[in-house]
This record gives structure tokens, C-alpha cells and sequence, in this order.
């Protein structure tokens, strides 16, 4: 992904393929084209980028960040003539680039790597005990409440239970759900650095 | 489009593949640009795995959820988190000491504990608009509360010959709320005047004490304020008295009047 300054978007290395190398004027041309505001289109650029990174992952492209640089790269390339000849949302093109980009890549990984239509699931039970003894270490380092809310969260799973734990809370259950979610989110970062480190 | 995006079962169902593939691409469109979508959709993902890993999909839910989601390496690592974190809960005590203080928020209605600043702000504006909008409301009919007044001077221009007796004849209009008697007076030199209102049977309605003098167009008066309702027809007097400087009290005038009500 390109790499942000700290006012403006930079970029900072070459992406992809050769036919697809950006320079920093086409990428400001790009972000021009997001928006009049540059601070507004530096969001826009970000939240494009994640969104392409998602989509792409949901049609099947492996490397699916790689494939959002790559389409953001194709579109900046030219979009000096898309900006004068193209009518429509900038995301709609974005999304038939993206379209284009990764089924050439899956053509491709399919000439490679003949398909076997078996797709290998690990065992539900784990190899080795380092997640879990990750996932408490970082279960510590969350506050007794955090853990308190994700521990009953995830036991109390009927509607009801719910309802009463946002409740107690002084909350309702969907901003419940998001309050856990941004727990749980934290705890995975926090899980896959310690399994990096491989402790 | 036939749902919202933000639909949580559509986004599930997205997740899932099971979706209906007439509103993909705009849901995609839409995750291009719509960070909420794109937190939504991941909080969706989340709670998918971890359904996965509790064994509660279906079959071919978790058919389509393998292919989708665990052929690639982050799918792998957020699998071994999911599962780490459900046998996390599966032994935690199932008698914990509760450490969650009960929230004040608790007690307020549902879509005031939401953390929508929109709607809190709508619902605090509209609570104020009711408030300043009674406030106003009640102001204006106190202002609008007019008291018809009916001035009359008792003195010889207002005398009739009835019977035997010289009265003032004090004819009420209709709708008058309070009747003004100006009762001309000599300056006394009191400090105070107390005027009293009695019924030809001696009766007395009213006294208002602590009166002064006033200067209209037509001389020194004192002005006795009467509620239209202590006057009935018929005959009335007047009494009024002077508090001078030192503490004397004198009887200093007196009318008699006769009241008509229209």
C-alpha cells in the first residue's frame, strides 16, 4: 500500500508490475479526481484502498492488498483522460479495474497451479498451545472490565442475554457488539504480533 | 435496491455467498467508499468465525465459509484466534464475581443509550423546543390576559339625585374586569390614606391601606382598584381615612355611590 506523509499522500515505491509504475504527479492527479479537498480525498484514497483490499479478498484474489494497489496504479496512470472523458462515480471505475485486475491474476495463478477442488481446513483443534497462550497474555493487558464485556459478550449469546448485558451496561446491543468488536479487534492485532514473536 | 447494505442479514449473507447476487456489485460499489459499511462488514466477519468455530453454521455455510475465508493465510490466523478465544470462554468460571458497575444510562430508554449523537441531539432539541415553546406559550396568554378597567371619577360630575340622596351613579359595562374609583381628595398632609368599601348595610367588602395621593387632570385623588366581582348593584360608600405624620388617624371623606351593572 502506499505510504502516507504527514499531510499529504506519497508515493513512496514502485508497485506491481513495470506497466503499472506511478509517479507522484499522476497520483495527485488521482487524488485530485477523489476530490477537490485534499484532506478529503486523502480520506477518500484510504477508505477506496480498504474497501478494494476487501472486495478483492471476497472474489478470490490471494495478495488482495497487493491487487488494490494495482488497480489504484492502473487508474492513476490514466486518469488525466478518464477525469476528461469518463462520466460516472470514480468508485464505479475503480471497481471494473479492480474487476479486470484480479481476474487476470487468477488466469494466471491458474496456468501456474492446476486447481484440485479440495480445499485444506486446519483441525478445529490447534497444532500447538501458542495462540492460546497469546490470546491470554493479551487478554491481561485489556482492563478486567474489557475482559469482563467479552467473556459475557461471547457466553450470553441469546438475543435476551444480550439485550440485558447492554442494558447493565447503559448501552444498547448493537453499540454493545461494535464496543466488543473494537475489544476483540485490538486482542487479534495484539495475538498475531505475540505470534510473530512466536511467545 | 431492494434492502440497505447496512442490513446486518444481508451483510451475513454476503459473507456467507448466500446472498442475492442482484445487489452485489452495489454493495461493493458502496464498500469503496463507506467506512461504516466497511466496519460493519468486519464486524460481520467476526462474528461469522466465531459462529464457525462454535459449530453453529450449516453445512453449506461452512462449506462456502472454508472456501472463502480459510484458503488464505489471514484466514487462517483469524481462525486459530476465533477458536483460542472460544475456549477462552468456554473456562472462564461460570459463577464470576460480576466486575461490570451497572451503568446510570441504564435506566433511560433504549434509543437514548444508543450512542447515535444525531438522535440524542434531535431528542435533546426537541425536549428544549417543548420546554421554551411552553414557556412561550404560557407567557404570551399571561400577556394576553387583558383586564378591562372602568375608570370613574366620583364627583359632582358623576352625581344623580336617586331618591332622596345626591349619588354618584357608577354604571359598569359589561365584560369590565375591575372598576377604578378616583376619589378626589384635599392634600392632608398624611402619610398614608386607608380607603374602605362598605355595602349600604354597612358591610364591609374590602379596605386597601396604605394608599398616596395621585395627580391626574382632574385634581389629587386617591384610586380604590375594585374587582368587578365584589360589586353588585346597589348602593355602596366609601370611607377613607388619613394616618398623619405622629400617628393620628382622621376620617377625612367619604362617597356614597350607586352601582349599575350592565
Amino acid at each position: 500500500m502506499l505510504l502516507r506523509s504527514n499531510t499529504h499522500l506519497k508515493v513512496t515505491f514502485t508497485l506491481m508490475s513495470p506497466k503499472s509504475e506511478l509517479t507522484q504527479e499522476s497520483f495527485d492527479e488521482l487524488l485530485s479526481w477523489l476530490d477537490a479537498n485534499a484532506k478529503v480525498a486523502e480520506q477518500k484514497y484510504l477508505t477506496l484502498h480498504r474497501g478494494l483490499t476487501k472486495v478483492l479478498r471476497y472474489w478470490g484474489c490471494l495478495e488482495a492488498e497487493d491487487m488494490a494497489d494495482e488497480t489504484i496504479n492502473r487508474v492513476a496512470g490514466k486518469v488525466r483522460v478518464i477525469k476528461e472523458e469518463y462520466k460516472g462515480n470514480p468508485e464505479r471505475y475503480f471497481y471494473g479495474v479492480a474487476k479486470r485486475v484480479c481476474q487476470e491474476h487468477q488466469r494466471k495463478a491458474n496456468q501456474s497451479t492446476p486447481l484440485t477442488g479440495h480445499v485444506q481446513i486446519p483441525s478445529l483443534e490447534p497444532a500447538d498451545e501458542l495462540p492460546y497462550e497469546c490470546l491470554e497474555k493479551c487478554l491481561q493487558k485489556l482492563k478486567p472490565q474489557q475482559r469482563e464485556i467479552v467473556g459475557r459478550y461471547y457466553r450470553e449469546q441469546t438475543p435476551d442475554q444480550r439485550e440485558q448485558l447492554a442494558r447493565h451496561l447503559g448501552t444498547v446491543v448493537n453499540t454493545l457488539r461494535v464496543r466488543v468488536f473494537r475489544i476483540v479487534n485490538d486482542l487479534r492485532k495484539c495475538v498475531d504480533k505475540c505470534m510473530e514473536r512466536g511467545h | 435496491m431492494k434492502r440497505s447494505l447496512k442490513n446486518r442479514k444481508y451483510l451475513r449473507d454476503y459473507v456467507l455467498g448466500t446472498h442475492d447476487p442482484e445487489d452485489e456489485q452495489q454493495l461493493e460499489e458502496q464498500l469503496l467508499i463507506d467506512e461504516g459499511l466497511l466496519a460493519e462488514l468486519s464486524i460481520v466477519e467476526s462474528e461469522v468465525f466465531y459462529d464457525y468455530v462454535s459449530d453453529t453454521l450449516t453445512e453449506s455455510e461452512q462449506v462456502r465459509f472454508e472456501s472463502r475465508f480459510l484458503t488464505t493465510p489471514e484466514g487462517q490466523r483469524d481462525l486459530q484466534f476465533f477458536k483460542a478465544l472460544k475456549s477462552h470462554v468456554e473456562n472462564l468460571p461460570p459463577a464470576q464475581e460480576p466486575i461490570l458497575p451497572r451503568s446510570w444510562k441504564s435506566i433511560l430508554p433504549a434509543f437514548l443509550r444508543g450512542e447515535n449523537f444525531f438522535l440524542r441531539v434531535s431528542v435533546v432539541m426537541v425536549s428544549l423546543i417543548i420546554v421554551f415553546g411552553g414557556i412561550f406559550l404560557v407567557f404570551r396568554n399571561f400577556q394576553n390576559q387583558r383586564v378591562n378597567v372602568f375608570t370613574i371619577a366620583l364627583g359632582p360630575g358623576t352625581t344623580r339625585v336617586i331618591g332622596e340622596k345626591e349619588m354618584n351613579l357608577v354604571e359598569i359595562p359589561p365584560d369590565t374586569d375591575e372598576v377604578l374609583l378616583q376619589l378626589p381628595i384635599n392634600d392632608q398632609n398624611a402619610e398614608t390614606y386607608t380607603v374602605s368599601l362598605f355595602t349600604d348595610t354597612a358591610e364591609e367588602k374590602l379596605t386597601r391601606e396604605n394608599l398616596r395621593i395621585e395627580s391626574t387632570a382632574t385634581g389629587k385623588v386617591l384610586v380604590l382598584r375594585v374587582p368587578t366581582s365584589s360589586l353588585v348593584s346597589g348602593d355602596y360608600r366609601v370611607k377613607i381615612r388619613a394616618y398623619m405624620t405622629g400617628g393620628a388617624v382622621e376620617d377625612v371623606a367619604s362617597y356614597s355611590f350607586r352601582v349599575v351593572r350592565r
